[in-house]
């Protein structure tokens, strides 16, 4: 059994020690309530900083993430989810600082080491409560963050291109954007411009995410291995 | 036994006899009078609750320690002597009315195991 704090004499005291020992009791005797006006301020002021970044609402930019090249999109969700899991944990925390938790505690009563803690309650409360606060201000912080990466991401992220059309024919193959069918004609857009094939040449045709690297064939986009065609 | 500042030094209660008045003083054989019969009680790992009579008054008083609270400077953590006030309840005469206790006040010295 290990032997807990004592206290022996100090020494001698001074009307300072008075004024300095009244002074400790006295804020001692406050803290409580002063956390909670504190974690008022900061929950109202933390509110106007979202209700600032709803500001943000009245600049358009793009907000389909759909249309976001991979891994874009998914990034968007992320940042949206960890702005969704720190807001609400920063919201819990905000409350807990500024009213209790909602729970009930066991009322010390009687004699001995738990009587003598009853004064210590509202100290212990201000410190639980002070945690809190700063829990709930750090994940605010991480909210409004992942959020302004979320519509960052959104407005200024890589756009996902369009499928590529390839085509293969007896004598090239062509690889770009469908623009038309007309006329028994394909025209395609690729990288040096538009390109028309007769269907009737045609002998492979199939949709791919990126076109092959080309090889130096003039406009045409010949592709040395090009991929499967249905 | 007669105390330097007039008052009678006993164990009994003050429910025996009339509150001293209040008077802001400290004499050397307070610090330890209190301390030999204080119980210390650990709150966390730097407040502890001082449960003890006050050695000129002779009313039980509860002094919080906490080196640190909400919105004030903190103390230095290594600090171990602390000034202590009466801070009983009792109804001692001419006492101000923003004050606590009968106005005893003694430093004592913070041992940690």
């Amino acid at each position: 059994m290990t032997a807990g704090p004592r206290v022996t004499p100090g020494p001698a005291a001074t009307p300072a020690d008075r004024r300095a020992a009244r002074r400790a009791q006295d804020l001692l005797a406050h803290e409580l309530p002063r956390v909670r006006e504190a974690a008022h301020a900061w929950r109202n002021g933390l509110a106007g900083l979202f209700v600032g970044l709803l500001g943000f609402g009245l600049v358009k930019g793009r907000t389909d993430v759909s249309k976001l090249a991979p891994p874009y999109g998914a990034l968007v969700g992320a940042a949206l989810l960890l702005s969704l899991l720190c807001g609400t944990v920063a919201v819990l925390h905000l409350l807990r600082a500024a009213h209790g938790a909602p729970r009930t505690v066991p009322l010390t009563t009687g004699t001995g080491a738990d009587a003598a803690l009853l004064p210590a309650q509202d100290h212990l409360e201000t410190l639980r409560s002070v945690r809190a606060l700063r829990l709930g201000v750090a994940h605010t912080l991480l909210c409004a963050a992942a959020l302004v990466t979320a519509v960052a991401l959104t407005w200024y992220g890589p756009v996902r291109e369009a499928p590529r059309l390839l085509v293969r024919t007896a004598t090239a193959d062509f690889c770009g954007q469908p623009v038309r069918v007309a006329d028994g004609r394909l025209t395609l857009k690729t990288s040096t411009g538009e390109v028309t094939v007769s269907l009737a040449d045609v002998i492979g045709l199939g949709a791919v995410d990126t076109c092959p690297a080309p090889a130096a064939r003039g406009a045409e986009k010949p592709v040395a291995s090009p991929p499967r065609l249905s | 036994m007669t105390g330097s500042d007039g008052t009678l030094r006993t164990d009994q209660g003050p429910a025996t006899r009339e509150p001293v008045p209040y008077r802001e003083v400290t004499e050397d054989h307070y610090a330890p009078t209190y301390t030999a019969e204080v119980t210390v009680t650990p709150v966390d790992a730097e407040s502890v609750v001082l449960s003890g009579r006050c050695p000129r008054c002779r009313c039980p008083a509860v002094f919080l320690h906490a080196p640190r609270t909400f919105r004030a400077a903190p103390r230095r953590a290594d600090r171990s002597d602390i000034p202590v006030i009466c801070t009983c309840t009792t109804p001692h005469p001419d006492r101000p009315e923003d004050e606590t206790g009968c106005g005893a006040y003694w430093n004592v010295r913070l041992e940690r195991a």
